[in-house]
């Protein structure tokens, strides 16, 4: 007969372990659901990821400049696959991969781990890959972008790397908006935890990448590449760039830089090439310049379009330096003194100016900060305030000097000129779009800022009219139609001085008068055969204009006497 | 006395049939035919669901892969009328570079107009000295 006492033991003890299995079920079915749970999903659950699309690059006018093709990749991981059935797999496999049998066993053999089997094939291997039923081999999607006119604004655009995100240009400064998400499916896994079609859930709907549409437009950019690229190739330079921009919008209808590359090919390119020089080099806009002073002593009551400046005496003498100028012409109108492009004039006009004026309407103009554009590496130029200039900074810049801009930035403030006085806001994307073509941010134009009074812009508008006609810009005239612009030829700076025999020519100008829209800027920086922006640039702005005027039905206007 | 035959009558010994199962077996069918019914109602629609699911997949997948073919023929398209593609196709197309001097356009007062081109100054040295 049991005792009392130990039958009291038994029973506390079988309560103990009932208190313990029903704790520990408490635990797990109410205190730990949520983990076990999911624990219990990821075993018999596999979520598949689809990459969406990458979003495509499209000019104003409908050329595609950037697309994705959808393609598959082929992997294996030997640590999932018996080595018994490497020969038959390997033999399997060869085939769809381009593969020898022998080298898809010796890859097998070399890999300790997940690797790529063969990368780039067509979409119809994933179906022939799935009915092999090997663990440890699959199939993934990817991408291979392509760019369809090979170099056309290529250092516009950029690139991506093999694992498609944005590394230069457009590609990479709007990498996210280009760049779909993933969309994510949940299967059921199978007795060998391959996923299954059955029960297959739409967890995450994803979303291809948005596409950009450009205000560039292709017929544009190809003459302007044409045109630099005949430059290059008849005058010898180390790069060429070009802006054409819509003096009233700030839309771009065309961003140059030369040398160019096509993208796909990117990892065959240097430095210098995939470099945007419209955008990302700073060169000293030289007599680019002058009319920029003449707006600012015009803005300032300190000039009269009707005065007569001094530009006599070869140059000037300013704190013991003498100033050289290319030649004496005695006293100038505003008008010529600009077509000939005197440095002693314009330097006089400067030293009118007092320094708190004169770095007021630089700055105004947006020279010394980004435009903004929405580029990678967009340089901001070189400017500083009138707290580090000495006695010469003044005269020195009238020419050009003690100030490094990129063609970018000088194309905004001559549109600032053409337009009538008001800074526009340099625009490369009007809008970016779904998958289905549907607008998803459209441009939105920032308030232009007026910089300088109506009368002003349009006088120096008209004077520069002389240049073409009169003065260094000979070589851009276009018979028939009214143009204006002005030459620059700068030295290239370096080290504290200027580097003998290397120059950047420039041209700055716009078609037509007498109201003017399109903005053209030019830059060739170290040309070889010559260096006289007269001879290098003005011909190429020229040449630009004259196919440009057909291409955007610029009709002529200028009464011709024969 | 001549036995034509003899018979015992055994069937004292012949057990009766068992029926008993009869009504186990009607259990069964009946229990049967209730889960069938509660399958029918609980499970086909979710099997609907499932097969709707796996069609849904099917044509997602079907749709895909025809966009993926749109865009591969946009880009192929894009590629072979490309200027530069076919300025480079200009002898197997049978055509000829025309300088630009020989092209006309049409106006917008509907005149057929001669391109501009640029006119050279006539002494382009003499300004060489002007920056």
């Amino acid at each position: 007969m049991i005792s009392r006492a130990r039958f009291r033991l038994v029973a506390w003890v079988l309560a103990a372990w009932a208190a313990l299995v029903w704790g520990r079920l408490a635990q797990v079915q109410v205190l730990d659901h949520q983990t076990w749970s999911e624990e219990a999903i990821r075993q018999r659950e596999k979520a598949i990821e689809v990459e969406k699309p990458r979003g495509e690059i499209q000019t104003r006018d409908g050329r595609l400049l950037a697309g994705s093709l959808e393609r598959r990749a082929v992997y294996a991981n030997p640590r999932q696959i018996p080595s018994k059935a490497w020969p038959e797999l390997a033999a399997r496999l060869a085939p769809l991969t381009g593969h020898t049998a022998a080298d898809v066993i010796r890859e097998l053999g070399e890999h300790d781990g997940f690797f790529y089997l063969a990368k780039d094939l067509d979409p119809e291997v994933e179906a022939s890959v799935s009915r092999l039923r090997q663990r440890g081999v699959g199939t993934i999607r990817t991408e291979r972008r392509v760019y369809p006119h090979g170099t056309l604004a290529g250092p516009l655009i950029g690139f991506v790397d093999g694992a498609g995100t944005g590394k230069a240009g457009l590609e990479s400064y709007y990498d996210r908006t280009l760049a779909g998400e993933p969309a994510v499916y949940r299967a059921l896994r199978d007795g060998k935890s391959f996923p299954t079609r059955l029960d297959l859930r739409l967890e995450r709907s994803g979303r291809p990448g948005q596409s950009l549409l450009l205000s560039i437009d292709s017929r544009v950019q190809q003459v302007v590449e044409d045109e630099l690229a005949r430059t290059i190739l008849e005058i010898g330079a180390e790069s060429a760039s070009a802006v054409v921009m819509d003096a009233f919008t700030g839309e771009l209808l065309a961003l140059a830089s030369l040398p160019s590359y096509d993208p796909a090919r990117a990892g065959e390119t240097t430095p210098q090439q995939q470099r945007n020089h419209a955008v990302q080099d700073m060169l000293e806009p030289g007599s680019t310049f002058k009319p920029i002073i003449v707006c600012a002593a015009l803005t300032h009551g300190v000039l009269k379009p009707w005065d007569m400046v001094d530009c006599s005496g070869g140059g000037i003498q300013i704190a013991g330096v003498f100033m050289r100028d290319h030649a004496s012409y005695g006293a100038l109108s505003v008008r010529d003194m600009l077509a000939k492009s005197s440095n002693s004039g314009t330097m006089r006009v400067a030293l009118r100016l007092s320094p708190v004026q004169l770095d007021g309407f630089i700055r105004a103009l947006g020279f010394g900060r980004a435009t903004g554009i929405g580029l990678p590496g967009e340089m901001r130029g070189l400017y500083q305030g009138p707290d580090t200039w000495s006695a010469l900074s003044r005269p020195a810049l009238s020419i050009g000097q003690e100030i490094a801009v990129t063609p970018l930035q000088l194309a905004r403030a001559y549109a600032a000129i053409a337009n009538g006085g008001s800074l526009v806001q340099p625009v490369l994307v009007l809008e970016t779009r779904d998958a289905e073509g549907r607008q998803v941010t459209p441009f939105r134009p920032t308030p232009a800022a007026r910089v300088m009074p109506e009368e002003v812009a349009r006088t120096v508008a008209s004077m520069l009219e002389a240049v073409i006609d009169e003065g260094t810009g000979a070589r851009a005239r276009l018979a028939g139609y009214r143009l204006a612009g002005k030459t620059g030829t700068a030295q290239k700076a370096a080290g504290g001085g200027y580097k003998a025999g290397l120059h950047a020519a420039w041209f700055a100008g716009y078609l037509q008068l007498p109201d003017p829209r399109h903005v053209i800027v030019v830059c060739v920086d170290e040309p070889k055969a010559t260096y006289w922006a007269t001879d290098v640039a003005a011909p190429a702005f020229g040449r630009i204009a004259a196919r440009l005027v057909t291409l955007l039905g610029v009709p002529p206007n200028k009464v011709q006497h024969t | 006395m001549k036995v034509i035959g003899y018979r015992p009558s055994n069937r004292w010994v012949q057990r009766p049939l068992d029926w008993g199962w009869w009504p186990w077996l009607k259990r069964c069918c009946l229990g049967a035919l209730a889960l069938a019914a509660v399958l029918g109602a609980l499970v086909a629609p979710r099997q609907t669901t499932i097969r709707i699911r796996y069609q849904i997949a099917q044509l997602t997948s079907e749709v895909e892969r025809l966009e993926s073919e749109h865009r591969t023929l946009l880009l192929e398209r894009e590629r072979l009328s490309s200027p530069s593609v076919l300025a480079g196709q200009i002898g197997d197309l049978g055509l000829i570079q025309v300088p630009s001097g020989q092209v006309a356009f049409l106006g917008s007062d509907g005149r057929l107009q001669r391109s501009p081109h640029p006119t050279p100054s006539p002494h382009p040295t003499a300004l060489r000295e002007a920056r």
